[in-house]
């Protein structure tokens, strides 16, 4: 969290955002994000590829009431 | 069934759904009577736990009578019908204000919700509005617009959120039944908290046109109840294909109430194992393990297991919760503040700094993690249990923190253990199993593959056959 500007961050926000956050709350919110960004992205890397994320659907139902090999 | 043989106030109440259901279709009770019994208690219980918004008396009396007419006539809908229900206050009726918890709509609803419309094509009396956090985006029923909502079990204690209003009137049997909305927990959580039955249906299953919306990908809309069989008959009356939610697949509705049975033999059961689930205190783990012994009694097989990547799952439910409810409170943040709490604001401001490329990765990885995550628990497991609460239920003063970080960090010790079935779109059904040294209740999960609602109720409703814990009441009045 040191090496986070809250004073960049809350300009960030307020330039591409519209949104006035001061910076020591800019400094916990991009604490959190940035971290849940990086496990997205390691998540994403940890794949051969990404497929549209609307395959999203056809898998639910293909998995509909799933049953185990007995 | 029996019935009560004086139909007083507190007798009818104590019925469940099902049961008064099947008492007003025999006509051995009018639906009227039920009716005026669950006002008398939300009444009585209202300036205590503070669980409904509104209540529409006239409108429930007068949707009773006509109940009572219809089935003299020989026109009996279903089990709902003449059963008084109410719902979290997120639901379009028209002429009323759905206001999610918030202040900041004024323009009365031109339709009906879906599930409203199911609802009352079943019968059932719609009673009134019930309270929620803020845009349904805290945790413990707090709420600085309306006024909290108190723990029917001790009013001193959080009712857990969102949907705490519609846990807390099921549990003090002010109404039969209730709706809440899930994207993290928020049925759950509160079901948990104040012991009833909350069920987090399979993404899609249930319609949300009509519906405030919390977040576009993870919303889910599902019952609250005394009982697993009370849950299923209204799951029943709402689930399947919804022409007006293209989300809703046109695959069959199995008959819930049907699949139900008093014993569990041939179910695999998978106890999940390994972190975060280890990760409850020993209050908990204690309940977790009599109600091990008590699947095991029925006939379950009961096997550890481990599932894989539930901490990253959580983290990719946040960055779609996140952004999302970004986007739908984003024009009230920028043109309205000073009508939100920071509460509400402050839980979906990290939404402003994920950029598209995360937020579309999450999207994308969800359809492989879905299948990885489904043939790796049930591909092994029929269900999953795991834990619903890490502690017992705290009371309000413990959450009263200036630091609003401090109150989501307390929520997510339990949302560990919810979040990442909203991620996957997969069921899950919270369901009490006793009691903490505070007199509160605690609950486990059962986990299901998409669409495997039916066996979930399956297992609780044998629990349930079983055990005690649903038939206790808290002593409000």
């Amino acid at each position: 969290m040191s090496d986070i500007d809250g004073d960049a961050i809350s300009a960030w926000l307020k330039q591409h955002q519209d949104l006035d956050v001061t910076p020591e709350r800019a400094k916990e919110i991009a604490t959190i994000a940035f971290r849940l960004n990086s496990v997205t992205l390691d998540a994403a890397m940890g794949q051969d590829s990404l497929d549209d994320p609307a395959r999203y659907f056809r898998t639910l139902v293909e998995l509909a009431d799933f049953k185990r090999e007995t | 069934m029996s019935l009560p043989l004086k139909e007083t106030s507190l007798a009818l109440n104590d019925l469940s759904l099902a049961q008064a259901g099947d008492s007003i279709r025999r006509r051995d009770v009018t639906a009227l009577a039920v009716t005026e019994a669950a006002l008398a208690r939300a009444e009585a219980v209202q300036p205590k736990i503070n669980c409904f918004l509104r209540i529409d008396k006239e409108a429930a009396l007068e949707a009773a009578d006509r109940a009572d007419a219809e089935i003299a006539a020989g026109n009996w809908r279903g089990p709902l019908h003449g059963v008084p229900l109410a719902h979290k206050d997120v639901f379009d009726r028209e002429g009323h204000v759905a206001t999610a918890g918030a202040i900041l709509f004024d323009t009365p609803a031109t339709s009906r919700a879906t599930v409203m419309s199911r609802f009352d094509d079943a019968g059932a009396t719609y009673m009134g509005a019930l309270n929620l956090d803020e845009f349904a985006a805290g945790g413990t029923g707090a709420n600085d617009h309306y006024g909290r909502t108190h723990n029917p079990w001790n009013t001193d204690h959080i009712s857990g959120g969102s949907s705490g209003g519609s846990a807390a009137c099921v549990a003090s049997r002010a109404a039969f039944g209730a709706l809440g909305g899930d994207a993290g927990g928020s049925v759950r959580i509160p079901a948990a908290m104040c012991g009833v039955i909350g069920l987090k249906p399979t993404f899609g299953r249930v319609s949300r046109a009509g519906t405030a919306p919390r977040t576009f990908s993870i919303d889910c809309t599902g019952p609250m109840t005394r009982t697993a069989e009370d849950c299923a008959l209204m799951l029943q009356a709402i689930a399947g294909h919804d022409p007006r939610d293209p989300t809703t697949p046109d695959l069959p509705v199995p008959d819930y109430h049907a699949a139900l049975r008093s014993d569990l033999k041939g179910v695999r059961v998978g106890v999940a194992v390994g972190s975060p689930f280890d990760q409850v205190d020993p209050d908990i783990a204690r309940l977790l393990s009599d109600a091990h012994d008590a699947l095991r009694d029925l006939g379950a097989e009961l096997v550890d297991i481990t599932v894989p990547d539930v901490m990253r799952l959580n983290d990719l439910q946040q960055i779609l919760g996140k952004s999302e409810a970004a986007v739908i409170c984003g024009r009230w943040m920028r043109e309205r503040p000073g009508d939100m709490t920071f509460d509400a604001i402050s839980v979906v401001q990290e939404g402003l700094l994920m950029p598209a490329t995360r937020y579309l990765e999450s999207k994308a990885l969800r359809a492989p993690l879905l299948e990885a995550h489904v043939r790796a628990v049930f591909g092994a497991v029929d269900v999953l249990f795991a834990p619903a609460l890490a502690g017992a239920t705290p009371s309000i003063a413990e959450t009263d923190f200036d630091d609003q970080d401090q109150v989501e960090e307390l929520f997510t010790r339990s949302a560990r253990f919810t979040r990442f079935t909203n991620y996957l779109g997969t069921p899950s059904l919270s369901v009490p199993c006793g009691f903490t040294g505070n007199g509160l209740p605690a609950a486990f999960q059962l986990h299901g593959p998409p669409f495997g609602e039916a066996r979930l109720l399956t297992v609780a409703h044998a629990y349930q056959g079983a055990t005690d814990h649903h038939a206790q009441a808290p002593q409000l009045i």
